[in-house]
């Protein structure tokens, strides 16, 4: 690389001149900036159209419907998750637990039900009698009907 | 939200006393000098926040943040001290301002920038509304690991038991996050926001004050970069795929800049630490980071071989090296093996001989580069074929940015081709947010006037 001379500005090679946007014809560089904006701000109305018309996160409300039982739970310490009594492998019940995770942490929550405490989401029991609850007391209720269970001592 | 910006101005004022000559790394402006300390500075303070949380330190407790205030105020009085010392025996000599009064044109250009700066704020925002956990990777890992790192105590290693949140990934993001909820005395939606817009505008300025802000070329790439949906996008995601094209274009600005690898007797040791260290800081943020700084060692050494010039890459070592130690002992000593290194050789040369592999994977990149940007598709074909024209005809700058963005697709091509995962799901799951980390390098690239340094034009 050159150093630094007094009128550097006006002793670029040919070589340079060609890779230099601004040493097109005049118009060229100009119509080029021009659709570049053009660009950017029609992708950036159309990234604001898709925002605005979002829904509301299912997620969020998840998160705060678990957090909220997270506590009456201990601050450490393993807590069990019950799996939907139809679909224990759906998408959605998957997403329900990792979220649970998501607001116990830094719980562990495991998918299982030989543990003292259990979270049971909106809808994974069965609506009349799910016999994995056997042993088990509510302790708190989330106003999105989610639940958290102990284990009874016998 | 006041709380969790002064724990990131905490350090990034300390980075400032501590390099005063930082504004000389990327582009010689103050907003690319207050750019760098924000961005250096979250990244220097998840070292020093994941060593204080293995230390036995919880974020939660008040204690963290005293000590961690003590310890950027020895870290800014230090370098205060020593920037006194020196100024008395080094006269610094800056040469002759070459200030110009803007015209029509540069107007419109500002106008227009600012219009999509604007939008852009407003869909981040929008979204932060809607969305405040931000996208699945951002709960289910990042944040995740975050609420492990800040309330878990001496258990704060569980986060390493959960199989599925990816518990190999590198700790910058959640050790951030922790520790400006440790600022702001409980887990807020706002910590993680406020760390990912200040990585979102970093990029923007970077790449701009690079350019060189007194060129209108350098708001139509500002405006480029900003107004792509596909990246913009990822800033409310709440994902590392920002963070890491922030720490990406930081390093390769700093090294094809004005006092770069490859300005002979002009480099200077500063630009070199940052170039190092964001380098590094790409790879503890997420994987691909190792692949990036793997290149830009290669990169800087080529030149150095080919130029002269050992100190810059020792100093460039030597601003790397801290990031990379925590590296280590984060992968060596904690993380589980990944699924992806634990494939055999004789694995990995199936998988590379496997043609049909190929012909997926490229049908499927093809259709993501040519979708990436909707709704006007076609921008990163366009651009890659701009950056190609320009290193073949331009200068060694624009040689190393391009050989950089060509080298980051090549590792991603290889990755996708090894994945032990389904290459349909992998691709279609990730290969947006990889094009969004070397988006800010390409536009970088392509907008870059490698003639501009030998002008000396300071903002």
């Amino acid at each position: 690389m050159r150093e630094w001379t007094p009128g550097f500005e006006n002793d670029q090679t040919p070589n340079e001149e060609l890779y230099t946007l601004a040493a097109m014809r005049p118009l060229a560089p100009r119509a080029l900036g021009g659709l570049v904006l053009l660009w950017a701000l029609v992708s950036v109305v159309s990234a604001w159209q898709a925002a605005a018309a979002r829904g509301p996160d299912r997620v969020t409300a998840l998160e705060a419907g678990f957090r909220a039982l997270a506590a009456s739970a201990p601050a450490s310490g393993d807590i069990g998750f019950l799996r939907h009594y139809e679909h224990p492998d759906s998408p959605d019940d998957i997403r329900d637990y990792y979220v649970a995770q998501y607001a116990f942490a830094p719980r562990l929550v495991a998918r299982r039900t030989d543990v003292d405490l259990l979270i049971v989401a909106q809808g994974a029991a069965h609506p009349d009698r799910d016999e994995r609850l056997a042993g088990f007391a509510l302790v708190a209720s989330s106003p999105e009907g989610h639940r958290l269970y102990r284990k009874l001592i016998r | 939200m006041i709380r969790e910006a002064i724990a990131l101005l905490v350090p990034a004022s300390a980075i400032v006393l501590f390099a005063p000559s930082l504004r000389s790394a990327c582009g010689r402006s103050r907003a690319a000098a207050a750019a760098l300390a924000l961005c250096l500075g979250i990244g220097v303070s998840s070292v020093t926040t994941a060593g204080l949380i293995a230390s036995g330190l919880t974020p939660r407790d008040g204690i963290f943040v005293v000590t961690d205030v003590v310890i950027w105020a020895i870290v800014g009085t230090t370098g205060w001290w020593l920037w006194r010392r020196n100024a008395r025996s080094v006269s610094h000599t800056h040469p002759p301002v070459h200030a110009r009064s803007l015209n029509g044109l540069d107007w419109i250009v500002r106008l227009v920038f600012a219009a999509v700066a604007a939008i852009a704020l407003g869909v981040v925002a929008t979204s932060f509304r809607v969305a405040p956990h931000g996208d699945w990777d951002a709960w289910a890992i990042w944040n995740l690991h975050a609420r492990f790192l800040f309330s878990g105590g001496d258990r704060w290693r569980d986060l390493l038991m959960v199989d599925w949140s990816q518990p190999g990934y590198p700790l910058l993001l959640p050790a951030s996050v922790a520790r400006v909820w440790a600022y702001a005395g409980h887990d807020t939606t706002a910590g993680p926001a406020i760390v990912a817009i200040v990585f979102g505008v970093t990029t923007v300025t970077i790449v701009m004050s690079t350019i060189g802000l007194e060129r209108p070329r350098a708001w139509i790439a500002g405006a480029l970069l900003a107004g792509a949906g596909s990246f913009l996008v990822q800033i409310p995601s709440l994902c590392a795929d920002v963070p890491i094209a922030c720490f990406m274009v930081v390093s390769l600005a700093a090294a094809c800049g004005r006092e770069g690898v490859l300005a002979g007797r002009e480099t200077s040791r500063t630009a070199a630490l940052v170039s190092g260290g964001a380098g590094a800081m790409a790879a503890w943020t997420k994987n691909e980071g190792l692949v990036f700084v793997l290149v830009m060692l290669l990169l800087v050494a080529v030149v150095t071989v080919r130029r002269g010039g050992g100190r810059w890459l020792s100093w460039w070592i030597a601003g790397g090296a801290p990031m990379l130690a925590a590296l280590a002992w984060f992968k060596l000593a904690l993380a589980p093996p990944s699924s992806w290194f634990a494939q055999s050789p004789l694995v990995y040369a199936g998988l590379l001989s496997d043609t049909e592999r190929y012909a997926v994977t490229a049908s499927l990149m093809a259709q993501h580069l040519w979708r990436w940007g909707a709704p006007l598709a076609g921008i990163i074909p366009l651009l890659a074929l701009a950056a190609v024209w320009l290193s073949v005809v331009g200068g060694g700058a624009m040689r190393m940015m391009a050989a950089l963005v060509a080298l980051m697709f090549v590792g991603y091509c290889l990755a996708y081709l090894t994945t032990p995962f389904d290459i349909t799901w992998h691709v279609t799951t990730s290969f947006d947010r990889l094009l969004v980390q070397v988006w800010p390098s390409l536009v970088l690239t392509v907008f870059f006037d490698e003639t501009r340094l030998n002008r000396l034009e300071y903002a």
